[in-house]
């Protein structure tokens, strides 16, 4: 397994397959010759076209633009901004954890503090943010096409989104909610509050997520270039589809839920109200038949991340295709099955806990798969250790440490002893957050010249990768052992013998914001003053690349036609004589 | 520019689709997607009423008494009906037929009033009653736990009734639309898919009306 | 007037098939008809009398006959590109696993312990003791308690008819072992906070935090 030095290689002027040196080779060319567009240097990219016009008239173009690539941009700025937001919440409980005794806060100020960061980071943040940021930049470029089916309903998504958020941030204003980002009934039926507006605000951004999911399915279905089956889809379509089909069939029940308790609270209709012979277990089913493939709505992008930066980082085909793209959808439906595991010591049945508990140990087998074949696929790879594999290879430890603790949680019985404890905290963090956001991290490092046409410093990205990796584990790692003690999860102020653990925790999460801040810099260093990137520095071989960088508005001058798969690296096809490894 | 001119690629096909067929297609595919997401924000409301008939299966029996399924099964009709000539509306602009299309849209708007109109009946004869929903239920006329009952009515039968609102909204601007002499070009994708929603609304209710108003 | 027509795709591909399927209007009001048909029969069968749960099947039967004719016809799914077809069926096959899991939890809650009845359920036969005390006495009214649940005699003492504190030991009509605690606040209606089975993940006070030391 050799390991290279990244270099930026220059694209081939020649049209045809010629056998190549040792030097890195940018990608065949398509028949159709698309990657001559930097030869029609008049025509602008998406980023700067229509600025001739003025300032005030780019920024409207910009804000009623149907260009799916701007449309991205602006989610990125927003999910970004969210995160942020959210972010600096749990640095402030985070110090306020790191005694045992109150410090700053309240318990009332505590318990809105972290069903901010709660609420923000899963409406606002985690679900949006592959999709949206990076998948509507992506989807149109990779399937060969010049926009999404719907790219009004795109803009549109986008105005729901703000829409929501200033719900949220009204409800804030309004003196916050603390019913945890879960609203569980019946304290959220009852207790006083702008808690109907926080309601009102999450039902509107479920039809954001609706709306981009719609629009990415059919976009899908109907949209692919010539020579593109299914089958030769890249991997991040393949993931980017099966969220797009959660997305759609699972956020109209939380819409529904999110109703049924604001018109609890408005006029009293009472299904969840125990006096009147409802049932508040009942909201508990219909919040969780959305919120579990909610977060598979958060993961399942971040794998088509993954399936595409080991490939091309390891210089090689992925290993099992076929493998990866059916346990995307598998777990997409799986997926829907498994609700109740959030909910064994709510009061549920425990035949109906058993099930839920068998079942949910299914969906762990297709994960497992991509797993292994991610691993497969680095393995006789020539691998280079640049900053998006080095956040591939965050991605793969962290993400098998949440998803091994989530077989923990799967049992009933050890489940009975966890929930609602650190270790569930620290469970999903591992995955959502090492899971999400860092391949989202690796993913915007791996397209940042496509998007922006600048390079970042290399020395710069590694920093970053290795400050979050180490910040990230020092957080959360010992809120496993807390949890597995006995640690209980929302509590601002707990037992001494704890103090030791969430004391590391809070430095890691000090060394992981910092991590994050750092990353910002050098972004935004890179944005404004970065070098030019070249069309396709990684070498990749997916249609995406055959664009400008950054593309210009319609994508393509003429359709693309897909000759080859997606992981179809001339080099390696020709090195091998049967072409498979 | 790619964009030759083409017979088969009239000025309204936009410039991301290479083909009329494949833009028509794609909108069609699209609405029954949106239709499969409206039919899983129904079923949380659907999924209620199974848990709680199955749960209180006297008080069920009680409610329906309080409901007409006379009127019920008029409205049913109604419902039919305004379906009935929404798809000859949508017949109406496959054919290029604008009599046809605006004298359907007109009809199935009136139908869908009717229905309204009947609703507003329904309901104000309870709320004379006293036959509000949960909380505020104040009628003595019957046994069981009433408030949960008429929580599962006044949600499934309102959110139904939001739905026809907004459906009459959207076929008042087909109409408004059709008089300006659009969709006869071979564009009618609006047509169709306005009358994909108004079917659904048609197919709740279907399945509305017996679980509510038939129950002996 | 029967008119086919069929638009041949200029360049097409696989995904692009668009038949336009123009169908006779003798079969719209066919349709109608048959739609007009069962309605009338559903009505005209609820007024047979017929016991639960057949009638209720018998309905859901006629409801779907109905709804497929819309879907087929009015909606044009016969003559569709199959892949819509796929959309609605998949949708009401998760439809069906929603209700089904979760019925499955409503459904079993006292599959463990009988005794302690499923609380939701029993809360209409509660309803009617409710009336019940209304107009006549309490041991007129003894009998329509839901077995196990403990009611102390209001004329005895309190005008409140529910119990202020959990039922001692042994109280529940089971012989020896004390239920969890939980199950026997549950037996009390209408007073406090309403909580129901286990339903204390639902509201987490800073209360929790204040217990110095636990």
């Amino acid at each position: 397994m050799t390991v290279e030095t990244p270099e930026n290689p220059e694209m081939p002027e020649t049209s045809d397959d010629s056998v190549d040196t040792a030097a890195e080779t940018g990608t065949t060319p398509t028949a159709d010759h698309s990657h001559d567009d930097h030869g029609h240097g008049d025509e602008p990219s998406y980023l700067t076209y229509g600025m001739e016009k003025g300032l005030l008239s780019f920024i409207k173009s910009w804000l009623i633009t149907v260009d799916h690539k701007r449309i991205g941009i602006m989610y990125l700025i927003s999910v970004l901004f969210f995160f942020a937001v959210a972010g600096f919440t749990a640095i402030a409980f985070r110090i306020e954890l790191l005694t045992a005794a109150p410090d700053f806060m309240s318990a009332d100020t505590y318990n809105k503090a972290f069903t901010l960061h709660g609420g923000i980071m899963v409406f606002l943040v985690i679900i949006p943010l592959t999709p949206a940021a990076l998948g509507n930049f992506l989807l149109p470029l990779m399937l060969g096409a010049k926009d999404v089916a719907f790219p009004k309903l795109n803009l549109a998504s986008l105005y729901v989104y703000w829409l929501g958020a200033a719900l949220l941030v009204y409800a804030v204003l309004g003196g916050g909610f603390d019913t945890g980002w879960t609203f569980y009934t019946p304290y959220s039926t009852t207790a006083q509050g702008p808690i109907t507006w926080a309601l009102l605000g999450a039902f509107t951004l479920g039809f954001s997520s609706i709306f981009t999911g719609l629009n990415f399915i059919v976009t899908i279905h109907k949209m692919r270039a010539p020579g593109m089956g299914f089958f030769r889809m890249p991997l991040m379509l393949w993931a980017l589809y099966a969220t797009a089909l959660t997305q759609l069939l699972a956020t109209p029940v939380l819409a529904i839920t999110l109703l049924l308790v604001a018109m609890e609270r408005i006029m009293g209709i009472g299904i969840f109200n125990p006096d009147l012979g409802g049932d508040p277990v009942l909201m508990q089913h219909f919040f969780w038949f959305y919120s579990h493939p909610a977060v598979y709505i958060m993961i399942l992008p971040a794998f088509g991340i993954i399936s595409e930066l080991v490939s091309v980082h390891s210089r090689k085909r992925i290993f099992g295709y076929g493998a990866i793209a059916l346990s995307s959808v598998s777990i997409a439906l799986v997926g829907f099955l498994v609700w109740g595991h959030h909910m064994f010591v709510s009061g549920q049945s425990e035949l109906s806990g058993v099930v839920f508990s068998f079942l949910t140990f299914f969906v762990a087998i297709p994960t497992a798969i991509k797993i292994f074949s991610w691993v497969g696929t680095m393995w006789g790879g020539s691998i280079r250790f640049n900053t998006p594999m080095l956040y591939t290879l965050s991605f793969l430890f962290l993400f098998l440490i949440g998803g091994l603790t989530g077989l923990f949680l799967a049992t009933m019985s050890t489940d009975v002893h966890l929930h609602d404890t650190y270790f569930v905290v620290s469970h999903f963090h591992y995955v959502m957050a090492s899971g999400a956001v860092i391949s989202f991290l690796g993913g915007l490092h791996h397209w940042w010249p496509k998007m922006f046409g600048t390079m970042y410093n290399e020395t710069a990205g590694r920093v970053g990768a290795v400050i979050i990796f180490l910040g990230f584990n020092l957080t959360f790692f010992p809120q496993f052992v807390a949890g597995s003690r006995g640690m209980p999860r929302r509590y601002h102020e707990y037992v001494k013998e704890f103090e030791g653990l969430q004391a590391m925790s809070s430095y890691g999460s000090f060394i992981l914001a910092a991590g994050l801040v750092w990353v910002l810099c050098y972004l935004l260093y890179a944005l404004f003053k970065g070098p030019k990137a070249t069309d396709n520095p990684w070498g990749a071989v997916t249609l995406e690349w055959e664009t400008a960088t950054p593309p210009i508005e319609h994508n393509f001058h003429h359709t693309p036609v897909c000759v080859r798969g997606p992981y179809d690296f001339p080099e390696i096809d020709e090195s091998l004589s049967d072409g498979k490894h | 520019m790619e964009h030759a001119h083409d017979p088969n690629r009239p000025a309204w096909v936009k410039h991301y689709f290479h083909s009329k067929e494949q833009q028509l297609s794609a909108a069609k595919f699209g609405m029954w997607l949106f239709l499969a997401q409206e039919v899983l924000f129904f079923s949380g409301l659907f999924c209620a009423y199974i848990a709680f008939r199955w749960l209180y299966p006297e008080t069920w029996l009680s409610g329906a008494d309080q409901l007409n399924k006379w009127m019920g099964g008029l409205n049913t009709l109604v419902l039919i009906a305004s379906s009935f000539t929404m798809a000859l509306a949508v017949r109406g602009a496959q054919t290029k037929s604008p009599v046809a299309l605006k004298v359907n849209l007109l009809l199935t708007i009136l139908f869908a009033c009717m229905f309204m109109v009947v609703k507003y009946f329904e309901y104000s004869h309870k709320m004379h009653l006293g036959i509000f929903p949960a909380q505020h239920y104040a009628y003595e006329g019957s046994t069981g736990l009433m408030p949960i009952f008429f929580a599962i009515y006044y949600c499934l039968t309102g959110l139904h009734g939001i739905h026809v609102v907004i459906g009459i909204g959207f076929l008042s601007w087909l109409l408004f639309a059709a008089q300006k002499g659009r969709y006869m070009d071979g564009n009618y994708a609006y047509v169709e898919n306005v009358g994909l929603y108004w079917h659904l609304v048609d197919l709740v209710w279907i399945f509305l009306f017996p679980l509510l108003y038939l129950v002996k | 007037m029967n008119k086919h027509v069929h638009h041949s795709a200029g360049g097409s591909h696989a995904a692009d098939e668009h038949h336009e399927h123009i169908a006779p209007l003798s079969m719209y009001i066919g349709v109608f008809a048959a739609l007009a048909v069962l309605t009338v029969i559903t009505v005209g069968v609820s007024e047979l009398g017929i016991p639960q749960p057949y009638s209720l099947i018998l309905a859901m039967i006629v409801a779907t006959c109905k709804a497929t004719l819309v879907v087929t016809f009015f909606m044009h799914l016969l003559w569709d590109d199959r892949l819509n077809s796929v959309v609605i069926f998949g949708t009401v096959i998760f439809v069906g696993f929603f209700f089904a899991l979760t019925m499955t939890d409503l459904l079993s809650r006292d599959l463990l312990i009988p005794e302690t009845g499923n609380t939701v359920k029993l809360h209409e036969q509660h309803a009617r003791w409710d009336t019940c005390m209304k107009t006549k006495s309490y041991d007129e009214c003894r009998p329509e308690l839901p077995k196990g649940w403990v009611e102390t005699n209001p004329d005895a003492a309190d005008p409140h008819h529910a119990p202020e504190h959990p039922p001692a030991h042994g109280e529940l009509g089971t012989q020896g072992d004390p239920l969890p605690g939980g199950h026997g606040e549950g037996a009390k209606m209408g007073k406090g906070t309403g909580g129901g089975d286990g339903t204390g993940k639902g509201g987490k006070k800073a209360d929790h935090g204040k217990a110095a030391g636990h």
